[in-house]
């Protein structure tokens, strides 16, 4: 089957984003092609590494001059400061200059990392990025925020650098664990109810919507991407239209962070706060008790079976206690496929709508 | 700002005790104007306490006679007014007061204004509370906004002297000189100006939280002078520190301090500062708003301009780094007052450069002027240096404005310094990039000269500009051409592994040339050792 080609249009930024089975073909060939005289290194994890270290070896040497391999641990803790200056000092020991190309192959952690390594090294050098999660798919990989963690919270270090394009290939989603295959079918489902009700609609008929539940992967990975781009077109940085992208992302980050980095997947984390934002959407925002319970049954579906939310309150606010008495910007839903940014006085209001 | 009026009044505000009537008394008599106190005034017509007022009569009668008094001294000129604390947060107040003259707001610690309270004699009904410190902490949130609408100047651990000092300084200063720049996108103001550091607030735009990051030879100077912030970073001085280790522990207190996206951070310092301050702004929390404050005349007329920022790696200089435009630079000529006469003469070699790519009329103020830092001097022209400095920061904007990311036009900023990073490098810094740029760009005129594209004379001209401003024009001999040679082919501004340099054809003609023979620049070197 083609490829899907999605544009983000951002002037002369612009990008595509390929998907579909054997995106990887598609880069190899553009990797060929290459013809800057800059060198280009690639940037991958171990878990990503152990399963497509030939296929990354290949792309490797499909350059004209055999690319460098660089592979960091596996999980969220290689978002962090030593990383990062480990990889610049890596970019400069291997004589990258201003013309030189990064190639992120690997999930958020990886595209974040060397998204923000790229954006900084000489000021500014190329990314690629290659998603290789449903999560970094359709989020992460578009969009251009980079960023590391600092202990004190994630992503408090980072920048805005869009890639050259983006390369989403299908195929590697068969390697996925079950608990990372649902969390980036939250942000699918994030992205139908904010933002796309055809999306909906098709997310509404599947029974299952797991990774054997025969889901089209390029229609929904494509869906999410078209309209993902459509909103950073007109609103690069986050300034608004964006934010209807952290639908259930208020209460997730604080779930995170009380959790601990790693311990709850992102896209179980937006799960659990998109039902506690379709709650305080019916009862502030005017969402019908039919499109509520619409919602709701999609948003189960994709809670994954075998793993228990066992979320006491305390742990949200153990997070909050800073904020107290300060307001927090949160998206609600009014139906499906319209949203609006509500400021939200009593941030706990979140809190108590979950445990309805 | 105002037009400075010589009657005009000026009017100081604040939280209680921090210095408005010590202060304005010793301004009054420093610049003989006359004194009013608007609480001592009101209680010496009612012939009471204000307390005593408070009970008999009410809150509200107190701020009729207030606004009253208003009115009254606003046909007055020629006055230093201390008002009560909350006298300047009424808005019809403040507008007819604000109109004869400029406003001042001074600042201090909620602990100093406690310790300052308890030690007068006056009775001060505010604090008869069981914790008067967390009162007052919680007052001045309450008027944080009111107060933020004035210039702040900040008296804690300063004498009234000093601040008034500092105030008759700021009231002295001459017009700013305000130079709009666009660069891609981003539209922002370089304003030049004498003693304006306390605007900085108001001539910013700032309203969240301002974090400034300095140096600690910068810092104790002028870090109480901006304006309230919430947090003040200090990092030790020199380009060692410009590392990511220090990065993170920037960031960490960043975050310890609960700076947010909606805040601001001031650079505050040097060209080192300006470039990793501006980094750290362009990173934290994938940006937020910067306000360069340039302290060196290096800093002003080089690094503050153009949203360069780096960060040093261990394999060279400013390896990691962003474009970061700031929001606003404010340029306070009078922190060069502070500076040492090498360094006033290093950000000078920068001038002179400017004034040689594209500014004949400023060579020319350059050549009949005498541009040294000795004790007092350039405080005394102050304004002429102001008009320098700006015309000078004029030329790096126009031509950064035609290229933003450093594609191609910017390429002639480096007149000069294909030799100069390989003199100063080869040094260890022993000598300054000011220096080793002077150096430099005597021997880009050199080279120019033996390739034919410029006379002698115009070499003349140049060194005797630079020796003028107390710069040397001959390369250390221990600097020999065999190892010059090397150490700028590392560069990294060649292209495609060709050293690039920009030539000279005469004032305001330069251009990059990329196919320039060996022997031509070692006969370069070799003629100009010392």
């Amino acid at each position: 089957m083609a490829l899907s080609n999605v544009h983000v249009e951002l002037g002369d930024r612009s990008y595509a984003i390929h998907i579909g089975s054997e995106a990887w073909g598609l880069l190899e060939d553009s990797l060929r092609e290459w013809n800057s005289a800059g060198k280009i290194m690639m940037v991958t994890d171990s878990r990503v590494n152990s399963l497509y270290g030939h296929r990354i070896e290949d792309l490797a040497q499909a350059t004209k001059s055999p690319a460098a391999i660089v592979v960091v641990p596996e999980g969220e803790g290689s978002k962090s400061f030593g990383h990062l200056e480990d990889l610049c000092r890596r970019m400069a020991g291997a004589g990258l200059d201003r013309s030189s190309l990064i190639v992120a192959v690997g999930g958020g952690v990886v595209g974040d990392l060397a998204g923000l390594a790229a954006s900084i090294y000489l000021r500014g050098v190329s990314v690629v990025q290659v998603p290789t999660t449903l999560l970094s798919m359709v989020d992460s990989s578009t969009g251009g925020k980079t960023g590391i963690n600092l202990p004190e919270g994630k992503n408090q270090v980072g920048t805005f650098h869009q890639p050259l394009a983006v390369y989403a290939d299908t195929d590697v989603l068969r390697t996925l664990e079950l608990r990372d295959w649902y969390s980036g079918m939250a942000e699918i489902v994030k992205i139908a109810l904010t933002l796309d009700p055809e999306l909906f609609a098709y997310l509404e008929k599947g029974n299952d919507l797991g990774p054997e539940g025969g889901a089209d992967r390029q229609y929904i990975v494509e869906a999410a991407c078209r309209r993902k781009a459509e909103v950073i077109s007109i609103d690069e940085k986050e300034a608004g239209p964006r934010l209807v992208l952290n639908f259930g992302h208020t209460l997730a980050h604080a779930l995170e962070s009380s959790m601990g980095l790693g311990e709850v997947r992102h896209g179980e984390a937006v799960a659990v706060g998109m039902r506690a934002a379709l709650s305080l959407s019916k009862q502030i925002c005017g969402l019908g008790e039919v499109p509520y319970r619409r919602a709701m049954a999609v948003v189960e579906k994709i809670l994954v079976p075998d793993v228990r939310y066992d979320l006491g309150l305390e742990q949200f606010l153990i997070r909050d206690k800073k904020r107290v008495g300060e307001r927090v910007r949160c998206v609600l839903l009014e139906d499906i496929g319209r949203c609006k940014v509500i400021t939200l006085d009593d941030p706990g209001i979140l809190v108590r709508a979950l445990s309805r | 700002m105002m037009q400075n009026d010589d009657k005009q009044n000026i009017i100081l505000t604040g939280f209680m005790a921090t210095g408005k009537t010590s202060v304005g008394r010793t301004l009054a008599s420093q610049l003989g104007y006359d004194f009013v106190d608007t609480d001592q005034l009101i209680e010496t017509r009612i012939g009471m306490s204000i307390a005593e007022f408070f009970q008999k009569k009410g809150e509200t009668a107190f701020r009729e006679m207030e606004a009253a008094l208003a009115r009254e001294l606003a046909g007055r000129r020629g006055l230093v007014i201390s008002t009560g604390g909350r006298f300047m947060l009424d808005g019809d107040n403040a507008a007819i007061l604000g109109k004869t003259g400029r406003v001042f707001c001074l600042v201090a610690t909620p602990e100093e204004i406690l310790k300052r309270a308890e030690s007068d004699s006056h009775v001060r009904p505010l604090l008869q509370v069981p914790n008067p410190l967390e009162h007052i902490v919680e007052l001045l949130q309450q008027r944080k906004k009111g107060y933020g609408q004035f210039p702040q100047l900040v008296t804690s651990e300063r004498s009234p002297e000093n601040v008034a000092q500092g105030l008759a300084g700021i009231i002295a200063g001459g017009p700013d000189v305000r130079l709009p720049i666009t660069a891609f996108t981003d539209r922002y103001e370089f304003i030049v100006g004498g003693g304006f550091l306390p605007f900085l607030p108001q001539l910013a735009g700032i309203e969240g939280p301002m974090a400034i990051i300095t140096d600690s030879t910068v810092g104790p100077l002028y870090a109480h002078s901006c304006g309230p912030a919430d947090v003040v970073i200090t990092i030790e001085p020199g380009r060692q520190n410009k590392t990511l280790s220090t990065a993170q522990s920037i960031y960490e207190q960043l975050v310890d301090a609960d700076f947010d996206r909606s805040g601001t951070i001031i650079a505050l310092g040097g060209t080192v500062i300006s470039e990793f301050a501006g980094f750290i702004a362009a990173t934290y929390m994938r940006g937020v708003d910067c306000v360069q404050c340039p302290t060196s005349l290096l800093a002003m007329v080089d690094t503050s301009i153009g949203g360069k920022t780096g960060v040093d790696l261990p394999q060279g200089k400013n390896l990691i780094g962003a474009f970061k435009q700031p929001k606003t630079v404010i340029a306070d000529v009078a922190t060069l007052q502070s500076l040492p006469p090498r360094a006033f003469a290093s950000g000078m070699a920068e001038v002179i450069k400017h004034s040689l790519i594209a500014d004949s009329d400023l060579l020319g103020k350059i050549e009949s002027g005498n541009w040294v830092q000795r004790s007092g001097e350039i405080q005394q022209k102050a304004p002429e240096l102001q008009a320098l400095v700006a015309q000078a920061i004029q030329v790096k904007i126009n031509i950064v404005q035609e290229d933003p990311y450093d594609q191609g036009r910017r390429m002639v900023l480096n007149f000069g310094h294909t030799f100069a990073n390989a003199i100063e490098n080869l040094s260890h810094h022993r000598i300054s990039h000011g220096e080793a740029v002077a150096m430099g760009m005597v021997a880009a005129t050199n080279l120019s000269v033996r390739l034919g594209y410029c006379s002698e004379d115009l070499q003349e001209r140049i060194e005797a500009v630079l020796r003028s401003a107390d710069l040397p024009t001959r390369i250390p001999a221990d600097l020999a051409p065999d190892q010059l040679f090397p150490a700028m082919r590392s560069d990294k501004k060649k292209k495609a592994g060709k050293l690039r340099y920009v030539l000279l054809k005469n004032i305001g003609d330069v251009f990059a040339a990329d196919e320039v023979p060996e022997e031509a620049v070692l006969s370069t070197l070799s003629a100009l050792k010392s």
